[in-house]
């Protein structure tokens, strides 16, 4: 019994470890990814008749000894500001594409993007209140001098 | 000999009596020929210019009956809001609209500062409808009070332009550095709750006496050691007034503004203007005179005026300044039948150093909205300099 014990809390560290590492690995590579600081980018409405101006604030916070990562987006052609700047939930990276949803005041808005050839993202976003199932389009690409 | 006379006096006689009245017919054909022609002649420019006339008349007439249509039909349907069509995204669309022909074709002559308030609050209240698509509401109620301030601006800066070829206006810069993303996400949030005291302001900060990081003037063992010195002090002064000079026929004037409260999110601001002129005030008359001016109050006119009495208060108002205020009705009377407005130009928090435009123009009465018309003073006034212009003109011509 005393050496099960033993042995299931080795194993346990074992696992702890490697999930560890690979959450720091996976951090590495989400920081490599998604540099902190500003990124631009467009997106359109449903129709695709408009097309608006956003920009990003692409931040890294540490809660309970854990690097989270954090997006703001704002739509600049829109006004009041503090109602069309958003937190976005659910993000995702991965190697080549990042998804996310943008909690908006009548709707929801799932996005996922694609990495482009120059390091830019491209995609789409479904709003849960889209009539016909039409999407937007959405584009992110960092910014090197603040707009 | 002497019939031969005779006979030759009978034929002059005879060609004198004849020719006599051919050459008098002539005459008067000739002058009824020519007072005809001219008689027609002026008949017919008469008429021409009374055709011309007739035409501008009804040219204008129709013009303004159109325009009194236009009015009394977009101000109908703009007043008498139907519940069902304008609680929604298009019907509020379409209310822009009558507002936008409202303000593009009647804004010199009507307060439109009503209208616009009242559309902004309706588009505030507006909450989704059956009709609207959820998906697109929130952008749609963006845009629509994107349009509204786009037309604001577009009415006020148009106003802007034809009042400066006649008077004289000043651009006023007022830095928003506390503006950053922090505040940019809270509306209840403002900027500047003490008052920003413009130019005097400016002038400390690029002199050095104003600390930017901890928004207060240097101390004052500091400021007097710089301005130890009448030159130093009367260098500073200058460029004050050079900063808040305007001159218009002849009479000169100080523009003081200070401005509070800024909202970013209703893009508005408190301001105070008080207008200064130049002239004697009895110092005698006043008690407690300060003995000297406080260093604090370097730059402010009042203080100024308390200590030398070379400045008189001409007028001295606070409201709210926002995108709805428009020059041409929205103005405050002066003497010598000019007029003060001050329009928000540009609200730019997004540039690297956030600011915010103002520009004060003042012009003359004449070009002020008809509604406003002058009283018995101002007319008499008014009369008064158009008759010793006229007198000048005399003169010069004389000479």
């Amino acid at each position: 019994m005393k050496h099960g014990n033993s042995f299931s809390y080795l194993i346990y560290l074992i696992l702890l470890i490697a999930f560890s590492s690979n959450a720091d690995e996976e951090l590495a590579m989400l920081t490599e990814e998604l540099k902190e600081g500003a990124w631009k980018g467009m997106c359109t409405n449903e129709s695709g008749s408009r097309r608006y101006k956003v920009k990003y604030h692409v931040s890294y916070i540490v809660e309970e000894e854990k690097k989270i990562l954090q997006i703001e987006m704002v739509n600049l052609d829109l006004e009041p500001r503090p109602d069309f700047t958003y937190q976005l939930i659910d993000i995702d990276v991965k190697s080549e594409t990042i998804s996310f949803k943008i909690p908006r005041k009548h709707d929801m808005k799932s996005c996922e993007l694609t990495k482009q050839e120059d390091s830019s993202y491209k995609g789409e976003c479904h709003s849960d209140k889209a009539k016909n199932g039409r999407i937007s389009q959405i584009s992110m690409a960092q910014l090197l001098e603040e707009i | 000999m002497s019939e031969n006379n005779n006979k030759k006096r009978d034929w002059v006689d005879v060609g004198v009596k004849l020719l006599t009245p051919v050459i008098v017919g002539l005459l008067i054909a000739w002058a009824g020929y020519v007072s005809n022609y001219t008689l027609s002649s002026i008949s017919s420019r008469q008429e021409s210019a009374r055709l011309i006339t007739e035409l501008q008349i009804r040219r204008e007439q129709a013009e303004s009956a159109l325009r009194k249509d236009v009015f009394d039909q977009t101000l109908q349907a703009f007043l008498l809001k139907k519940q069902e069509t304008d609680s929604s995204i298009r019907g509020l669309s379409k209310q822009l609209l009558r507002l936008e022909l409202l303000a593009l074709n009647f804004g010199d002559s009507l307060s439109l500062s009503p209208l616009f308030t009242e559309f902004r609050r309706d588009l505030f209240l507006l909450e989704p409808g059956e009709e609207d698509d959820l998906s697109a509401f929130e952008d749609d109620k963006g845009e629509l009070r994107k349009r509204l301030y786009s037309l604001a601006r577009r009415v006020a800066n148009n106003q802007v332009a034809s009042l400066s070829q006649h008077g004289v206006s000043k651009l006023i810069r007022i830095p928003v550095p506390a503006y950053n993303a922090e505040v940019a996400k809270d509306c209840s949030l403002v900027l500047y709750e003490a008052q920003f005291p413009w130019p005097e302001r400016i002038i400390q900060q690029s002199i050095g006496i104003y600390d930017d990081k901890n928004n207060l003037l240097l101390s004052d063992e500091v400021i007097k050691e710089m301005f130890k010195s009448d030159e130093n002090r009367s260098v500073y002064i200058e460029s004050l007034n050079e900063a808040r000079g305007m001159e218009l026929q002849r009479k000169p004037r100080y523009l003081d503004v200070k401005i509070s409260d800024i909202d970013h999110c209703e893009k508005s601001a408190k301001i105070t203007i008080s207008i200064y002129k130049d002239g004697k005030v009895d110092l005698q008359d006043k008690e407690n005179q300060p003995e000297e001016i406080p260093v604090d109050g370097l730059g402010d006119l009042s203080a100024l005026s308390s200590q030398h009495g070379n400045y008189i208060l001409e007028t001295e108002r606070s409201f709210k300044l926002d995108y709805f205020n428009f020059p041409i009705v929205d103005n405050t009377r002066l003497e010598n039948n000019h007029r003060f407005a001050i329009v928000l130009d540009e609200f730019d928090l997004e540039s690297k150093d956030p600011y915010i435009e103002l520009i004060g123009i003042i012009f003359p009465s004449e070009y002020a909205s008809l509604r406003d018309r002058p009283g018995m003073k101002e007319a008499r006034n008014l009369l008064k300099s158009a008759l010793n212009d006229e007198e000048d003109e005399e003169d010069k011509e004389k000479k």
